[in-house]
């Protein structure tokens, strides 16, 4: 596998697009923590209650615990949720992420501002020990099939396999920063006219347990993540889709 | 009062410190390493005890118990250079009378000198506990 | 017991039918993204009960574990990753053995090839080490890993 990385980033990166792909904004972080799953939920709720009042039991709280610990994906996954109107958090016995709600984003300078919040809020409540992930992941939608518009596709036989549902998955690093960009054009996304297929573009990217301490680097962490997925988006379109989302330069 | 020499000590040994083939040095490494006394608490007895407190099935099971000669211990930390005054001091707890402490430091060294001496005792089929 | 990863799944979109995944069989497990290379790893320097051993770490054991046992600490599995990128083992022996401390740290335990122990413990802040041969102990920082897997295998 090569080391190189192999998009090409642009130098200069639009400050707005229109209309925005955005579907949603996830940003994780996965901690080992000394307490017990059951204390968390109030530890945490107790500092943000004010801002997110209402909160929701998801799904896989649910399923045992002796069941959830059986399988590694589970248990990375969030059991409970708290809303406020802009963003949303959810919180596990190992992680804890600060989502934008669905076709909502509210643009990185609020992201940021409220991540620079919700950190203190997790500080005080006390249950997070080491930090293992932190991550900023996004997910862009677009009608039809967007590997016509990027520089990324499937060949066979040396020829672009176009016309056929695809789904590609690869993962790179770029020094410390490891990313996983998942591009499909066979998706259903809920949208404010309801399920609507199109394609996906999927990019999360995380760094590891020795390059990352949340309450350390971890808002600079985020936002290097978040620029690496901004450079990365803008160097894998092509100039046609970039010339349709009315790029505004600083 | 530290134990005397004639006494023997013992440790539980569980999934994460026994592979099968080789003991983790873990088990002695640092200050005031937990053992139980035969003296107190029969061999044949510590099974149960043990299996109650320190295993935590499917996962972590008691594998072993290992057992050493306080007196065999002492001349281990003796030879040790620097020398280690190595003792045992009775510690009785809620869930285990027969506990007691290591408090002097024990190297990575001397962990791996103690290892070898060590007599190991298997589970004995659970009907004739 | 060897489980299957789920795929990374988003509430935000599905996939249509004929790109979902059908369940792997139980012969194929997936690494999460970026794993895979450990894995392998793993497999390669350690071989499957290595392997094994090192997941039931990850995966079962919680803080409080034992009697006072701290989970597995996350800097210690970097760690401990980064020295077995580089380390070799003497290829005629035993292939080494793998524990978990109690303060959270992984340890790795092998023979040199004149039958000498060698230890190391990983631990959030680097790695303690003891070599038999010529009975020498001490620490190094997490920069001082790749360094040290080469020194314990000369």
């Amino acid at each position: 596998m090569s080391d190189g990385f192999p998009i090409q980033i642009p130098d200069r990166l639009p400050v707005h697009i229109e209309p925005c792909p955005i579907v949603q904004a996830i940003f994780e972080t996965r901690f080992v923590s000394p307490q017990p799953w059951a204390t968390m939920p109030g530890l945490l709720f107790a500092h943000i209650r004010q801002k997110y009042p209402e909160q929701k039991t998801l799904p896989m709280a649910q399923l045992p615990e002796e069941l959830r610990r059986q399988d590694p994906a589970l248990l990375i996954l969030p059991l409970i949720q708290f809303l406020s109107d802009t963003f949303l958090i959810q919180l596990g016995p190992r992680v804890v992420s600060l989502m934008t709600k669905p076709n909502t984003y509210p643009g990185w300078s609020a992201i940021q501002q409220e991540l620079r919040w919700l950190l203190q809020q997790i500080k005080a409540a006390g249950f997070v020990g080491e930090t293992e992930r932190l991550s900023s992941r996004y997910i862009d939608f677009f009608a039809g099939d967007i590997f016509t518009a990027l520089r990324l596709g499937l060949q066979i036989n040396d020829q672009p396999l176009r016309g056929t549902q695809a789904d590609v998955t690869t993962f790179f690093r770029r020094d410390a920063l490891s990313i996983r960009l998942q591009v499909t054009n066979g998706a259903i996304v809920a949208t404010k006219e309801g399920p609507t297929p199109g394609s996906v573009l999927d990019v999360d990217a995380w760094f590891g347990p020795l390059d990352v301490d949340l309450f350390g680097n971890g808002l600079a962490r985020f936002a290097e993540a978040h620029h690496a997925i901004k450079g990365l988006f803008f160097g894998l379109i092509k100039p046609e889709l970039l010339h349709k989302l009315n790029p505004t330069y600083e | 009062m530290p134990l005397a020499q004639t006494e023997d000590i013992v440790r539980a040994v569980c999934t994460d410190k026994w592979d099968g083939q080789r003991l983790s040095p873990s088990l002695f490494v640092g200050e005031n390493v937990s053992v139980s006394r035969l003296a107190v608490v029969p061999l044949a007895d510590h099974w149960d005890l043990f299996r109650q407190h320190v295993e935590k099935p499917p996962e972590r099971w008691l594998e072993l118990i290992a057992e050493i000669n306080v007196g065999r211990l002492q001349a281990i930390g003796r030879s040790q250079n620097p020398a280690v005054a190595l003792t045992v001091e009775p510690k009785p707890v809620d869930w285990n009378p027969a506990h007691a402490e290591i408090p002097q430091k024990i190297t990575r060294g001397l962990a791996g000198k103690i290892l070898p001496e060590l007599a190991l005792h298997h589970p004995p089929p659970r009907d004739q506990e | 017991m060897t489980t299957l990863s789920l795929p990374t799944k988003s509430p935000a979109y599905t996939l249509e039918e004929g790109l979902r995944e059908p369940a792997d069989p139980p012969t194929i497990r997936r690494g999460a993204s970026g794993e895979w290379a450990r894995e392998e790893l793993l497999l390669r320097k350690l071989g499957p009960k290595g392997w094994g051993r090192v997941y039931q770490f990850r995966n079962y054991y919680e803080s409080g574990w034992g009697e006072k046992g701290r989970v597995l600490s996350p800097r210690a599995l970097d760690a401990f990753f980064r020295f077995l990128e580089e380390a070799t083992f003497p290829a005629d022996r035993t292939s080494p053995s793998v524990f978990l401390t109690d303060r959270g740290g992984i340890e790795l335990c092998w023979e040199d090839c004149n039958g000498k122990s060698v230890q190391v413990e990983f631990t959030g802040t680097g790695a303690e080490f003891y070599r038999a041969a010529t009975d020498e102990e001490g620490a190094v920082a997490i920069d001082g890993l790749a360094q040290l897997s080469r020194r314990l295998a000369a």
